[in-house]
């Protein structure tokens, strides 16, 4: 990481990120391949502005044309006070995710099978949004191209979507109340998105939040909720007191898959953390899947942790599939 | 073309860093409440510790630290901890801040863009910055027995500013 002040209130800072790997895929060819993966950030502060890019670069020693140099990302930030303007590439949420979610996983590489080639694991939005951060009102507009990191750097195929979208919220007496709508486009066909979802305290030390979004395209009834309608229903309910801790959540995800993937509903299922082979055990079947997930700690004097946590998914096709996980941990 | 590129990556990634400055960033609060880090920030250091829930290293780290902060004036030395947690474990994030002891305030990184300004990767990380807004003192993972190191950190900035 470098930090180079140029003068008295402005600095460039980055990161790199260089892996080199030599492994193999078998039954594909070829099964064997060396390759060299670099990821270049760079970033420039002036008080309140910022700007920043990156640069991945991609080798491989074989025969296929798989070598790529891109500019994958570029971003120009504008933030005074409770104003903040971005133009580039950037991450944004409406709600808890229903109906968009861009992120990246840092300093991880994503290795596509098909290409063989690697990349950032991000899927970020490239466009622009505009955010107002107010202590009673709320308010963020995007509009931009997701990325889909199915493919390449340098795909054309990689921002074929384009979504607009607003959320205005609101925040009164420590209640939450935000609305959402989206536009979402593409090959010329559109289709109109909205959310609404509440959070806040409740009496006792519960909190809870809600969140309900559908698509207004094709039935704009939002109290229907027959097996032929798009909608995505997430509420979650948790409570602390000393040194005891638990959350309880329910999801009911109906035909609610957009595009090609851009949102990213809660799971219901527990992040494991390192000691297990796989972080996320469950990818979650938003064509059809209800579930719930209960999770409750206790936390010892000495600062070791109790978890006790049960998640249950069904999904009715043909057949009703059912995903059940229980985890009991003392660290 | 390329070499020139990998030369420039070569020669970032073995430079250390030091000094940066900290711009005055807006984050979610656990009750929904958006704050500013000049709002928090302490007058004499600031304690930024990230973490997330589902991080083993973190829960190790978070009552040691919630205990490391107990033990200076609010005012003086002020602990925010960032949780980078996404949306899918953000339900947890508030009962488990308070089930580890935290008293001090926990912004919400959802979008990580706090963690990618700083060029933070790992978590746990501890950052240290002082009156000045600049960053002082990067502290990445957590083992038993840190916490006497933090507070050894904390207490001489505190020594050298007086």
């Amino acid at each position: 990481m470098l930090v180079y002040t140029l003068q008295a209130q402005s600095q460039i800072s980055g990161n790199n990120l260089m892996e080199y790997q030599f492994g193999n895929i078998p039954d594909v060819d070829p099964s064997d391949l060396s390759t060299l993966y670099d990821q270049l950030n760079i970033q420039y502060r002036y008080k309140i502005f910022k700007s920043s890019f990156r640069i991945e670069q991609f080798f491989s020693i074989d025969s296929v044309k798989r070598d790529y140099i891109n500019l994958s990302q570029f971003l120009f930030q504008y933030q005074y006070k409770k104003l903040e303007l971005q133009v580039g590439n950037f991450y944004e949420t409406l709600g808890r995710g229903l109906l968009y979610r861009s992120f990246e996983i840092p300093a991880s590489i994503k290795e596509e099978k098909f290409y063989r080639t690697r990349q950032g694991f991000y899927r970020d939005l490239q466009g622009v949004s505009f955010k107002y951060t107010g202590d009673v009102f709320k308010f963020k507009a995007i509009r931009g191209k997701p990325l889909n990191n199915t493919y390449p750097p340098g795909n054309d195929l990689q921002r074929t979507e384009q979504i607009e979208a607003v959320q205005p919220e609101i925040h009164f007496l420590n209640q939450g109340l935000g609305l959402m709508g989206m536009r979402y486009v593409e090959q010329g066909s559109t289709t109109w998105y909205s959310g609404i979802f509440m959070e806040g305290p409740l009496p006792w030390n519960f909190n809870y939040y809600a969140e309900y979004a559908r698509d207004m395209s094709e039935n704009p009834n939002i109290f229907e909720f027959s097996e032929e309608n798009r909608y995505a229903l997430y509420m979650s309910l948790n409570h602390s007191w000393g040194n005891y801790g638990a959350s309880f959540e329910l999801k009911k995800y109906q035909n609610f898959i957009i595009g090609s993937g851009i949102s990213d509903p809660p799971t219901l299922i527990k992040e494991h953390t390192y000691r297990l082979l796989n972080r996320s055990t469950h990818i979650p079947q938003l064509y059809n899947e209800s579930g719930f997930q209960f999770e409750i700690y206790y936390r010892f004097n000495d600062g070791k942790l109790l978890t006790a946590n049960a998640s249950r998914g069904a999904n009715t096709f043909i057949d009703v599939f059912h995903f059940s996980e229980f985890f009991l941990e003392f660290y | 073309m390329r070499c020139y590129y990998l030369f420039i990556g070569f020669f970032l990634s073995i430079l250390s860093v030091k000094g940066q400055t900290i711009y005055d960033f807006r984050l979610e609060n656990t009750e929904g409440k958006t704050v500013s880090y000049f709002e928090l920030k302490g007058k004499e250091l600031t304690v930024i510790d990230f973490w997330a829930t589902w991080c083993k290293p973190c829960v190790n780290s978070l009552p040691k630290i919630a205990g490391l902060a107990s033990t200076y004036d609010p005012e003086s030395v002020s602990f925010i901890g960032i949780s980078i947690d996404s949306p899918r474990n953000l339900s947890k994030v508030r009962p488990f801040a308070e089930t580890m002891g935290i008293m001090y305030p926990v912004l919400l990184d959802t979008e990580q863009q706090l963690m990618q300004e700083l060029n933070i990767t790992v978590i746990p990380t501890l950052v240290i910055t002082n009156a000045e807004n600049e960053v002082v003192f990067i502290h990445e993972g957590f083992a038993a027995g840190d916490e006497v190191l933090l507070k050894k950190e904390i207490d001489h900035f505190l020594d050298e500013k007086n």
